[in-house]
């Protein structure tokens, strides 16, 4: 049974809003692991949550203690909040940005965390049926294509990469200059408000 | 002679200066659980570069185990982690050599 159809499953709308086509038991499933993680945040012993909150200074143990304090804290509200925001609107078929990208950071985490258990290494595919942790591989796998989607749906709210690409090229030769001039006016084109590419 | 003595103090206080304001390197490492797409995806998001130059960043990552994704001071370079932490990034800060 294909869980998914090659159809992409979320679609970004003209006025800016995500259709979000994921069946029942996906929706619960992720409002169930939103609620596991949730009760799991504050266990600092627990290694398995260890990849929610990873070192940013890998040489110096006293610099990373004092990021610790301050980001840890903020990292778990930022987390909680994007719970609340999935369990909130779990139901619905039309979601803001923001509400998608709740869903996008507690799939994400819970992968995070299931990949930690599970010890995934790059290659790992899949497991025998008969693998003890045979269920939890079967998860992850689903969470991952459910992340697929999400992100594939959020791609399309991304600027152009022709908006993008004003870093100044090192070899000036003239065609980049005729490049640098269009780059500008579209830049002035993105700036007048509520400009929707979509609406051209 | 004066004038030379001045020089050497300005040169002396110039080098301090750069040390401590020596850039530090935003660095994102590869990890078997992370989705390539995602990666991708949050660099566009979180730095505003074009899907070729995250795809190219994200790349580096997942074959040469690494790549600097941003860099500045210490409290920019901070910020920058700590997103990147936000999104479930394995990312990491150290000084420019």
């Amino acid at each position: 049974m294909p869980l998914f159809r090659r159809r992409t499953m979320v679609n970004r709308q003209a006025d800016g809003t995500y259709t979000v086509e994921f069946p029942d038991h996906i929706r619960q499933l992720l409002v169930g692991l939103s609620r596991q993680l949730d009760g799991a945040l504050d266990n600092d012993d627990d290694p398995s949550m260890a990849r929610l909150f990873p070192t940013a200074y890998a040489n110096d143990a006293e610099k990373d203690a004092g990021y610790q304090v301050f980001a840890r804290g903020e990292l778990i509200e930022h987390r909680r909040e994007a719970i609340e925001l999935l369990t909130k609107t779990a139901e619905k078929d039309s979601l803001e940005e923001d509400e998608l990208m709740a869903w996008m950071h507690v799939v994400n985490d819970v992968r995070l965390v299931l990949g930690t258990v599970l010890d995934v290494s790059e290659d790992s595919d899949g497991v025998e049926l008969d693998h003890p942790q045979a269920d939890l591989h079967e998860l992850y796998h689903v969470l991952g294509a459910v992340l697929a989607e999400i992100v594939d749906g959020l791609s399309e709210g991304l600027p152009d990469d022709a908006e993008l690409d004003n870093e100044m090229p090192v070899d000036l030769g003239d065609d980049d200059i005729h490049d640098i001039t269009d780059l500008d006016l579209s830049d002035l084109d993105n700036d007048l408000p509520n400009n929707d590419p979509d609406d051209a | 002679m004066s004038d030379i003595e001045t020089l050497e103090v300005i040169e002396i206080d110039e080098s301090t200066l750069i040390d401590e304001d020596r850039p530090w390197k935003v660095i994102v490492w590869n990890d078997p659980i992370n989705l390539m797409v995602y990666v991708t995806f949050v660099l566009q998001k979180l730095f505003g570069y074009s899907k070729e130059k995250a795809t190219r960043m994200m790349l580096d990552v997942h074959e040469k185990g690494r790549a600097v994704v941003t860099s500045g001071t210490r409290t920019e370079a901070e910020r920058d982690v700590k997103r990147l932490h936000t999104h479930g990034l394995w990312a990491t800060m150290e000084h420019d050599e």
